[in-house]
């Protein structure tokens, strides 16, 4: 995994020229995402659902990278999180008739308050028991919401939930859901550059690398992996609202441990602790399970398949080999 | 008043004693070395000092403050710093981002998401300024894992710096060094600030009786004896200890 | 587990406490692998469940041919340990380096492979293993009444922890084994051959499994979501007890079969809660687990 390094030479002409460089690459980079998502809805209603389900799970995925790519800490709960908001939407909106934006606004600080709560016990361990613990703690609301059926309408979920409208014009339609969801997705991607590259994000670089240095060096590193669980619940939040919008719909699978699983697949697949690796791994996980189960039953088996290759002779994923090819061509 | 003081330190692993009943000061401004054969506990005294380790009983002081329950971390900005017998940096980081992450942690700002690291000029002016102070001046940008051995122990000690404290462990800083790199370290730990007060383990015994000013012996966890050089290195149960390494 | 309903006092927690006992056996044979496979190898094996999976449904095959449950119950396990073999020589060696993260992952993929394999192989409806004709029906001790199969597995998880016991604490591989927990790196310094042991051991720790899940088809049915529903319990059994430690597996085991049990006849709503507040209560108070030596 290679770090972001923030203290970038800035002292010769030769840097600054490359500094400049990398500059204009990153803004024509921007560009181009910004224009292909204008775009895209272009391309048809299927097309644009499908892709603006990547992106939400793009954000999931991006989140949950927070913890193992950055902070060093497996969850095997992330989908609690995520669930959380989507129901807040939901509910909010059924029950007391709010609307989808504010539902996301407070979906988005339940799912950290309940990051919060978690992550406070979770990280008093590491390692395997962290793992089942977090898992644990997402089975139980998940249990929750298959018991609660009043509140939370069970396995079956609930649905009739209207979508708000954005400048006069209903969320039901597809472009306009697609372009809050782009939205959402180059918000959290922008925020999380600007925390990779921040003195928060060092700190959780430097717990990752190496953890009892951290301690030695003076920072309270127990208190940063509760602000980075509770960040990327927060964020994983975005993600469960934007699907609250997208869908009008939730059911207790959206909680299930496998969607934590699908996650760290995603994440695996894409490249950890690089911003945009995870996002990529969204688009390959999600695109790969359309095709595959239109061909077969067995979708399991393949990327079961895939994800065993990957680990085995791609484990900086597909973005970081990219990155490396890239590193590599450079002078 | 002291700067550190160990106080009837004790530590034990089931039946094993690796420290025992051992009593210890360091003042300002005073170099004081410890020594002692291979398994005495040296490092283990240092962990117990620095919060990696947790004393069975006795007190670790600093300024007659008892922090023997305290983490590492708030001991560190109590005033502890310390470099490790096997270099503990960040591989994967840049020499410069090592210092820096070690330089924020005094400095604050911690929970600042928003603002680039790169924008902070006086911090990173002072990055190079304590990397100066150990003499590594070039490939700064350059990742860890990628500087000789010598220069990875003299980063050991600047990140120790960096947290400007105001006692200083040093464990082992010349080990696996050759005499030219030795003398570096030698020039370096006498430029440090004078008003530090700085506890060494080490084994070469021309780096302990050029600089210390304070000698402690260590012998399987218990104090053999303390005192100036001249008394250690003519104590008999000293030289019989270390017989044939002394003077 | 089917419980039965007759919540007449003395009956009713008789018949709770062999059906958890018998499902601690089951867990035991699951937790021993795991912690065998951590202790000495440094190994998260993820895919534990898919070999408890698999003994069953070969025995499955096997008593389809045969007829013969014994048969199978002796069998089973081959082609099972074949598998974790190949899977430890081929796959996990490479990844002793890489740490846990990456065999967790790694193993984590091959359940996927595995379930599916399953399902490709015998379909997803939920099939039967007979009870063997000796072991049905019940047995009477006075007013209390006790499936003859859940006695069955006591006893076999009982047996097997002895003689597992026995194993390590008085042969000479068992001795090489303790040795290798401790420290694999000195045992390879004195002759042992690390490599083998590690094959070894992994076949051991899976073909437990295996059997497990041979013995506990009569009870659990067979499907293909049967790996994970044992290794969730399992893998809590671990971390409750102790990661490595087989002491910690045999006495957690017990534990949570028997809480897990009384949990799910007295607050069926709320079944799995119980057992995973157990977990949580355990590892908030002692995180390395009853009995664990802390390796991270």
């Amino acid at each position: 995994m290679t770090a972001p390094d923030a203290t970038g030479a800035a002292s010769t002409a030769a840097s600054a020229a490359t500094a400049a460089g990398a500059r204009i690459r990153r803004a024509v980079a921007w560009l181009v995402l910004i224009a292909v998502l204008a775009l895209l809805p272009l391309s048809g209603s299927y097309a644009t659902g499908l892709a603006a389900e990547v992106l939400i799970f793009a954000i999931f995925a991006m989140s949950l990278d927070l913890l193992i790519g950055y902070t060093g800490l497996l969850s095997f709960g992330h989908a609690a999180f995520f669930g959380v908001a989507a129901y807040a939407v939901v509910i909010l909106g059924l029950n007391f008739g709010w609307s989808g934006w504010v539902g996301l606004l407070v979906g988005i600080v339940v799912s950290a308050a309940v990051a919060a709560v978690i992550g406070f016990f979770a990280i008093r361990v590491s390692g395997i028991p962290f793992l089942m613990l977090t898992m644990a703690f997402a089975q139980l609301l998940f249990s929750l919401s298959i018991k609660w059926r009043t509140v939370t309408g069970g396995t079956d979920g609930l649905s009739g939930f209207q979508r708000p409208t954005l400048f006069g014009i209903s969320l039901d339609n597809r472009a306009v859901q697609f372009y809050v969801v782009a939205v959402g997705f180059l918000f959290v991607l922008l925020f999380l550059r600007r925390l990779i590259a921040s003195p928060l994000g060092s700190i959780f670089i430097g717990i990752r690398e190496n953890e009892q240095r951290m301690r030695a060096a003076g920072y309270p590193v127990q208190r940063f992996k509760l602000v980075a669980f509770t960040l990327a619940g927060a964020l994983a939040g975005v993600g469960g609202g934007l699907y609250a919008l997208q869908n009008a719909y939730v059911s207790s699978d959206i909680l299930h441990w496998s969607l934590s699983g699908d996650a760290i697949i995603m994440v695996i697949l894409g490249g950890t602790g690089t911003i945009v690796g995870p996002a990529i791994g969204a688009a390959v996980f999600l695109l790969l399970k359309n095709v595959v189960s239109s061909h077969t039953e067995y979708w399991l088996l393949w990327v079961g398949i895939i994800f065993i290759l990957c680990v085995m002779f791609l484990p900086q994923g597909i973005w970081g080999w990219v990155r490396q090819r890239w590193a590599g061509t450079r002078a | 008043m002291s700067l550190l003081r160990l106080d009837a330190l004790n530590k034990a692993f089931g039946n094993l004693v690796v420290t025992k009943n051992v009593d210890l000061a360091v003042n300002e401004g005073e170099l004081h070395a410890l020594i002692g054969p291979n398994g005495a506990g040296k490092t283990s005294l240092v962990h117990q000092i620095a919060g990696q380790l947790q004393p069975s009983s006795g007190r670790v002081l600093l300024r007659e403050r008892d922090i023997t329950n305290e983490r590492p971390e708030v001991r560190c900005q109590l005033g502890i710093g310390r470099t490790f017998q096997k270099n503990n940096l960040f591989r994967a980081l840049s020499v410069r981002e090592n210092v820096r992450i070690a330089l924020q942690a005094k400095r604050g700002g911690w929970f600042e998401c928003l603002r680039s690291t790169a924008s902070d000029r006086a911090l990173l002016a002072e990055v190079d300024e304590v990397l100066a102070q150990v003499r590594l001046t070039e490939r700064l940008d350059r990742p860890v894992a990628s500087l000789s051995y010598g220069e990875q122990r003299q980063l050991e000690i600047a990140l120790a710096l960096a947290s400007k404290p105001a006692v200083l462990l040093l464990d082992e800083p010349t080990s696996g060094m050759s005499p030219a790199e030795t003398d570096g370290m030698m020039d370096l730990v006498r430029s440090l600030p004078r008003n530090l007060g700085i506890l060494m383990i080490e084994h070469d015994m021309n780096v302990v009786f050029s600089l210390a000013h304070t000698i402690t012996v260590l012998y399987y966890g218990e104090v053999l004896a303390s005192g100036a050089p001249a008394a250690i290195r003519d104590n008999p149960q000293v030289r019989s200890v270390y017989l044939g390494l002394g003077r | 587990m089917g419980a039965a309903r007759q919540h007449s006092g003395m009956g009713f927690v008789a018949t709770q406490l062999a059906n958890g006992l018998a499902y601690g056996a089951l867990l035991f044979l699951m937790s021993a692998g795991l912690s065998l496979i951590f202790g000495l190898m440094n190994v998260v094996n993820v895919a534990h469940g898919s070999f408890f999976m698999l003994g069953a449904f070969f025995a499955l095959a096997i008593v389809k041919w045969t007829g013969s449950f014994w048969l199978a119950l002796a069998v089973s396990w081959i082609p099972a340990v074949a598998i974790g073999v190949l899977l430890e020589r081929v796959f996990i060696r490479k990844l002793y380096a890489r740490g846990h993260l990456d065999q967790v992952l790694l193993t984590f993929g091959f359940t996927f492979v595995f379930v599916d394999l399953v399902r490709m192989i015998w379909g997803a409806d939920i099939r039967e293993l007979p009870v063997p004709e000796i072991l049905s029906g019940v047995i009477a001790f006075g007013d209390v009444v006790l499936p003859k199969y859940r006695l069955f597995l006591i006893a076999f998880g009982g047996a097997t922890a002895f003689l597992l016991w026995l194993f390590l604490e008085r042969s000479r591989v068992g001795a090489m084994v303790r040795a290798g927990v401790d420290d694999a790196f000195t045992a390879k310094g004195i002759g042992i051959n690390v490599p083998l042991l590690f094959a070894v051991i992994f076949g051991l720790g899976v073909g437990l499994a295996a059997i497990g899940g041979t013995v506990a088809g009569p009870i659990l049915g067979l499907y293909p979501g049967m790996d994970i529903e044992i290794l969730i319990p399992a893998f809590i059994v671990v971390v409750i007890g102790g990661m490595g430690s087989l002491r910690g597996a045999f006495v957690a085991s017990i534990f949570v079969g028997v809480v897990d049990t009384f949990g799910k006849a007295y607050f069926p709503d709320f079944a799995l809660f119980v057992v995973y507040l157990l977990m949580v209560v355990v590892l908030l108070t002692r995180p390395n687990g009853l009995f664990g030596v802390g390796k991270a």
